[in-house]
């Protein structure tokens, strides 16, 4: 076991390489130019090319790929063109933030999306099973922002129980921590709860008719016994999946959640580099998150085995 | 579903909930001696000589102070400086700073600072590159005293060195300014009234300034960046709101005192807010501008360059940006501020009165127009050029143009202008861009203005006589004679078409009632500002 | 006669459908004594599973009972709710289900799987419990039951895992057990053990047992009396001996015919008035094999190795004539899938060759066969007719998906033609060509699946287990068919069965394997008469057999 996790990391390293090459390929082809950003509306183009050659900017495609790989392999992951900052620090600052939300959003989900998904399944057909699969298209289908907006009207503005934006970091308080993470979290995990009820619906409905539920049942277990003990760890491989794919719907929505609650996260970050054109952080990102997703894929095979005898590596 | 129409749903709803309803905002955690601001943009960097965004200015000038300082009345006013002493030939300036003046480490502020920190500015800066050509020498005479040497006069010499558009020449520690002009810096010891926290800057998200406790303010009234600049709290913290209207949210709740430029969209929510005052921000406000290419067909040919003047409605592209607030806006037949004293309207006539589109059309023939594609770049993430963009692929569809609608963001706009290739192949006919109205009261920082061919700003318009007229307001001596030159620049501009002014448009800005001391201005003073429990 | 344990009057079961209500039990009088053990026989839809899960109390959600009482200890079952159905449940009456591996929950231990079944009724510790549960490991002769306790069903056999369901459904000491289909897809000789045990244990606890089967052979060994169903009803209730010597119901009668005994031909299976049908076409005189005509298969020394390491199959050699029929039978594990597919070239021997017809065909790799031309002279016939259709191609489709991929035939007239001639020769109305497969019985399905085998016109026609999923009387159907198909179009059939009494009568010759080796091979009768190894006999004694050909005369 411990030797495939070593494999699978191991693995991963090709996959970074060629989301690097063609990371830094597209940027490179993209169009945009930090140096006319920095250089503001009226700067003249003489001062924009002088920007560019001060920044490398000028220099080939190789040259440029191949100082940044040397770099990386160093643990460098370079410097903001924008801040000046080490790309490293800058990602650093927004981690807390973002994993956070990450965090919350995801334990709100699993809390929210898999009893509803099980009461559903047990109840198919009923007024509670169409209720709660209204709810799920209904999430589903609003935006981010719009449910964003909706919430901080209601309970930062309306009943000024949360407050509407911002971010406190952990070390200062729990509460303070997540009482600014509560109406993101729901407004990011909408579309993810409703997507997570979906799949366990149906991969529910389709354990309880397997016989060995039917077994369970001729053994005289109660109805919580049958639905939490035999079914849903059954059904629990391709929940975990799709909590897993998830992921990466959540940092894709983080952006917008992040720019709604005025959060200090990646998210951010990464539209704000795009906007400007700032290579070196874009470039980490990418790193980052692509990074992130192969190791919650290791972490998802790893769950599986834990919750399938059957399945080993 | 858009976000705007979202956002508009909401203000109604809001404006019918808040009515008399937002309970006073309690005194929150953070204490009166905080004041919690938006800025318009993120501060993503802060070298405000190697940076000109308008953001990095209006933070610096807190940071970092100037020699002079232009005031309410545009005027230059001594700032750093005590005395100025000019020769009989206009050639020798000679300045001595006031006693006492402090960097944020604790060193005294010395001469051999200051010309560091100008020389970096004018290697940057328009105004200072041309004192730069005509320059002998800028030398420290002694701790306090430096001196400009000039081979020809420069009168416009404390406009320069007072102006607020960027960059502005602000004074530095010297090892910080012998920095290359073209790499940015990245020690922030300042000379002005707050502190920058480093520590605590998240760029894209926050940065916050504190109090210099040994800074010396001058004795005179604050007015812009003149006079004394009096710090009434402890700390100011930026906070970047990139949605607007989490912006409007938090400033309701009073999570935050003070939002710079509150969207025309949530301006009525806000006004119906009884612990919140909205008034106009920036008084000399905004030029829309609609830039052609100069250098390729069609607009390489004046005619079809003002077929598109004689069409165009300034009030279809002031609306598309404002909104219904008239207020927010006035029409523009010329190129300068309005409300400014060298404003002129001479040649304007193009601008005013009933378009049409007939005489546009044929106008547009006589050119040759016959069909080709008319590459318009449209940047969809800045709400201003967006507006402008839609109202202007409508204008050349009407005028029997074939436009070819390249809807992008502001990045790719800013490097696709820049190219020269013909449309075809890379370049483009048209862009959308906005001028500060702050830049725009005389030709010294618009560069927009410039029509110098090759050398002038994207567009690159060729037209001498408007050249010859700014070169005439340069040598002016006084303000008639400056009146006149710009009239004439005006009306050169107007008739060369150097580039297509959509209108002049202004924005709010919004605070808490508990904030006082908010004054108008080109950027928002921190001076005088003081908040209550 | 004292009060019955279970006594199920005018029982009436129906299931809303998208068509509307459904009956599937339609006025089912039933009693079960004390101690006894009940056959209830019936083809597939008969409803004898149904009545089962009525008793039990564990309909589908769309099943209801419409009507009629199930006693069980003088109180109607179904009636009770709650704690008193929960009492019911595994406690008092208990069930075991067919295919024992998706009985059991396939990510749970099974010791914690047993032990789950007793702390519901009992309480006791969670150790007691346990050790409660290795008992009953121990009851049903699992060997090791220690380590058992922690092994899940996939890293047991078919026959262990039906031993663990025996053991939870005997936990509680029921007073009546269910057991429906306990068998079906085991082994001959694991079928023999399981239902020893079964019958060993509901003797020595005095728990009444009623036995739900399609096969009639298997109740007529276990059961002292045996209901028959037929759509939804009793038809006919008797003693086995009364039953296979005098059946009184039609269906029984037909039933009895179908069912293969040690002695029954391939006429047989049907009874006289069904007989005339088949007549004229099963008297055609076989095609005597000419000596000196070369094989038309053969074999070398053919050799399967999984990654594993050991041999699956190993050192097998065969022949086979054109229109000779081979039985290739052994217990599940033995190689005779796998050797199956080899021949088919579905999957690459790993040494050995086959030679068809005078051509080397084992190194062909099997995913370029398809583009050899002898692809549409072998062609196979799977298992479950239900999983081999493609469920989005009509039955036209599916036979005519071959001709237009090997036969080389384009959509048109000629096509149509020839699906509807296939269609004929396997009996298919030509009215169910547009239906898709779930609109088809499984008889039918069968059927569509012989039919596309033989589109082609195949030479060699491998069928691995082509009936096992089939009532009896569909069986002896499909079986007639084939030895028509034989016969007439001189097609040699490899047949793949664990059913001996099958081979015996469609296989002129019979090979038998165990653990990829072949053990014994020969003339069938012969070989089934006199096996010649101790495993061959036990596989032959294992059939359950309903005796005597005089009973089965009398019958007729």
């Amino acid at each position: 076991m411990l030797s495939y996790i070593l494999r699978r990391i191991v693995a991963t390293l090709p996959v970074m390489a060629i989301v690097a090459l063609f990371v830094f390929s597209l940027l490179y082809i993209a169009p945009g130019d930090p140096a006319v950003v920095i250089a503001g509306d009226q700067a003249s183009p003489e001062d924009v090319e002088r920007i560019r050659q001060s920044l490398g900017l000028d220099r080939p495609f190789l040259v440029q790929f191949g100082g940044w790989v040397w770099r990386i392999l160093h643990g460098d992951l370079g410097t903001s063109i924008f801040t000046n900052l080490p790309v490293s620090a800058m990602i650093g600052q927004r981690l807390g933030p973002t994993l956070s939300l990450m965090i919350v959003t995801l334990l709100l989900t699993i809390v929210v999306a898999v009893p509803l998904g099980v009461v559903a399944a047990w109840k198919a057909g009923s007024l509670i099973d169409r209720v709660i699969m209204g709810f799920a298209v209904f999430g589903f289908s609003l935006p981010v922002f719009v449910v964003g907006y909706i919430l901080a009207y209601i309970f930062a503005l309306e009943l000024e129980w949360l407050p509407v934006q911002g971010y406190t970091p952990l070390t200062q308080g729990f509460w303070p921590w997540l009482e600014n993470l509560i109406l993101p979290a729901i407004a990011l995990g909408c579309v993810y709860i409703a997507l997570v009820a979906r799949i366990t619906r149906a991969a529910m409905l389709e354990v309880l008719q397997q016989d060995y539920i039917r077994t369970a049942r001729a053994k005289g277990l109660g109805q919580g016994g049958i639905l939490f003990i035999h079914a849903l760890k059954n059904a629990a491989v391709p929940i975990v999946t799709v909590i897993g794919i998830g992921i990466a719907l959540l940092i894709g929505g983080a952006v917008v959640t992040e720019s709604v609650f005025a959060i200090p996260g990646l998210g951010r970050l990464t539209i704000d580099a795009i906007l400007r054109r700032d290579y070196p952080v874009i470039q980490g990102i990418v790193l980052l998150f692509s990074f992130v997703y192969v190791l919650v894929n290791l972490m998802i095979d790893v769950i599986y085995t834990l919750v399938d005898p059957r399945i080993r590596y | 579903m858009d976000r705007r129409t979202v956002l508009k749903g909401l203000a109604g709803a809001g404006g019918l909930a808040l009515t008399g309803l937002s309970a006073p905002a309690i005194a929150q955690g953070a204490s009166a001696r905080t004041l919690r601001f938006v800025p318009q943009a993120n501060l993503a960097n802060f070298d405000p000589i190697w940076g000109t965004q308008y953001v990095v200015r209006n933070a610096a000038a807190l940071v970092w102070d100037t020699l002079y300082g232009i005031d309410a009345q545009l005027q230059p006013q001594r700032q750093m400086v005590e005395s100025e002493e000019t020769s009989d030939d206009g050639k020798i300036w000679t300045f001595k700073l006031r006693p006492g003046l402090k960097f944020h480490d604790g060193e005294p502020v010395l001469a051999k600072d200051v010309v560091a920190s100008l020389s970096r500015w004018a290697a940057r800066d328009p105004m200072g590159l041309m004192i730069i050509a005509i320059q002998q020498e800028l030398t420290a005479v002694d701790d306090r005293t430096f001196k400009w040497v000039l081979k020809q006069p420069f009168p416009k010499m404390l406009y320069a060195l007072a102006k607020n558009n960027a960059p502005c020449s602000f004074i530095m520690p010297e090892r910080i300014a012998k920095t290359d002009p073209f790499k940015q810096i990245t020690d922030y010891v300042g000379s002005g009234p707050m502190k920058f926290a480093k520590g605590e800057w998240v760029p894209g998200a926050k940065a916050v300034f504190e109090k210099f406790a040994d800074y010396v303010p001058r004795q005179e009234k604050a007015s812009w960046l003149a006079g004394g600049k009096q710090i009434l709290v402890d700390r100011v913290e930026w906070i970047v709101m990139p949605d607007p209207a989490t912006a409007a949210a938090a400033l309701q709740n009073g999570e935050v005192d003070w939002w710079e430029n509150p969207i025309a969209d949530l301006v009525p929510v806000l006004k119906k807010n009884k612990n919140i005052s909205v008034d106009i921000g920036d008084p000399l406000g905004n030029i829309g501008s609609f830039r052609m290419n100069h250098l390729f067909a069609p607009f390489n040919d004046v005619r079809a360059r003002r077929a598109v003047l004689m069409a165009l409605s300034q009030e279809d592209y002031m609306r598309a940006i404002v909104g219904d607030d008239n207020a927010l806006w006035k029409s523009l037949p010329g190129f300068f501020t309005p409300d400014t004293p060298l404003y002129s309207e001479l040649g304007g006539e193009i601008l005013k009165g009933k378009r049409d589109f007939d005489a546009a059309k044929k106008l547009l023939a006589e050119s040759g127009y016959s069909g080709q594609p008319v590459t318009c770049l449209v940047a969809q993430d800045q709400p201003i050029t967006k507006a402008q963009g839609d109202v202007t692929a409508d204008l050349l569809k009407r005028l029997g143009m074939n436009v070819d609608f390249v809807a992008t963001d502001w990045g790719t706009v800013g490097s696709r202008r820049a190219q020269k290739t013909p449309p075809g192949q890379g370049g483009w006919n048209m862009f959308h861009s906005w001028h500060a109205g702050a830049d725009c009261i005389t030709p010294a920082a618009y560069t927009a203005i410039r029509a110098n061919g090759e050398k002038a700003w994207f567009g690159w318009p060729n037209s001498p006589n408007t050249e010859k007229e700014i070169t005439t307001w340069f040598d002016a001596k006084n303000l008639e004679e400056e009146k006149a030159a710009i009239g004439r620049v005006n009306k050169a501009a107007l008739e060369d078409v150097v580039y297509a002014p959509t209108g002049f448009f202004l924005t709010y800005t919004a605070w808490r009632k508990n904030v006082s001391g908010i004054t108008k201005g080109p950027l928002p003073f921190f001076w005088g500002v003081s908040k209550s429990a | 006669m004292s009060e019955a344990l279970l006594s199920i009057d005018d029982l009436h079961v129906a299931f809303s459908t998208r068509r509307g209500m459904v009956e599937a039990v339609r006025g089912v009088t039933l009693t079960v004594e004390k101690g006894e053990m009940l056959g209830l026989v019936g083809e597939s839809g008969s409803g004898k599973s149904v009545t089962g899960f009525a008793t039990t109390r564990l309909l589908d959600a769309a099943g209801r009972v419409t009507g009629g009482k199930i006693l069980f200890r003088g109180q109607d079952v179904t009636k009770l709710r709650g704690d008193d159905l929960r009492q019911l449940q595994g406690a008092a009456m208990s069930m075991i289900f067919q295919n024992p591996r998706a009985a059991l929950n396939p990510i749970r231990a099974i010791g914690l799987q047993i032990a789950d079944a007793i702390l519901t009724h009992k309480r006791i510790s969670k150790e007691a419990a346990r050790g409660e549960a290795l008992d009953l490991l121990r009851a049903v002769q699992i060997r090791e039951p220690e380590a058992r306790m922690n092994a899940y069903p996939h890293e047991l056999s078919g026959g262990m895992c039906q031993r663990v369901m025996i053991a939870i459904a005997i936990s509680c000491n029921p007073a009546l057990l269910i057991a429906d289909e306990p068998t079906t897809g085991l082994d001959v000789t694991t079928q023999k053990v399981v239902m020893d045990l079964l019958a060993d244990i509901a003797a020595a606890r005095g728990m009444a047992t009623i036995l739900i089967t399609h096969d009639l052979g298997l109740a007529a060994r276990y059961c002292r009396r045996i209901a028959v169903m037929e759509r939804g009803r009793i038809v006919e209730e008797a003693s086995p001996r009364s039953l296979f010597s005098a059946p009184q119901h039609a269906y029984t009668r037909r039933l009895v015919a179908a069912s293969p005994t040690a002695t029954s031909r391939i006429e047989d299976l049907v009874t006289e008035e069904d007989r005339e049908r088949y007549a004229t076409v099963v008297s055609k005189p076989r095609a005597e094999l000419v000596h000196g005509t070369p094989p038309l298969l053969e074999v070398r020394k053919l050799a399967k190795r999984f990654d594993q390491g050991s041999a699956a199959v190993a050192d097998f050699s065969m022949t086979m004539a054109g229109g000779e029929s081979v039985g290739l039978v052994g217990e599940s594990g033995s190689g005779k899938s796998t050797t199956s597919r080899m021949i088919c070239r579905l999957i690459d021997p790993s040494e050995g060759d086959i030679v068809f017809d005078g051509h080397s065909i084992g190194y062909v790799a099997s995913r370029d066969f398809h583009r050899s031309r002898l692809r549409k002279d072998i062609q196979m016939v799977f298992q479950d007719p239900n999983e081999s259709l493609n469920p989005r191609f009509t039955a036209f489709d599916c036979i005519a998906h071959p001709l237009l991929r090997l036969g080389g035939m384009r959509a048109g007239e000629a096509l149509r033609e020839r699906v509807e001639e296939c269609a004929v020769r396997v009996g298919l109305p030509l009215d169910l060509l547009p239906r898709f497969p779930h609109q088809l019985s499984g008889g039918q399905k069968a059927r569509v699946g012989i039919a596309r085998a033989i589109a082609c016109r195949p030479r060699l026609l491998v069928l691995d287990e082509p009936t096992a999923a089939l009532d009896v009387s569909v069986q002896a159907v499909v079986l007639q068919l084939l030895d028509r198909l034989r016969r007439e179009n001189d097609i040699a059939l490899l047949f793949v069965s664990h059913d001996l009494n099958v081979v015996r009568m469609l296989c002129d010759r019979t090979i038998v394997l165990r653990n990829g080796g072949i053990v014994e091979q020969g003339e069938s009768r012969a070989l089934f008469d006199n096996p010649k190894t101790d495993y061959t006999r036990k596989l032959v004694e294992a059939i359950p057999h309903i005796e005597t050909g005089e009973m089965l005369a009398a019958a007729l």
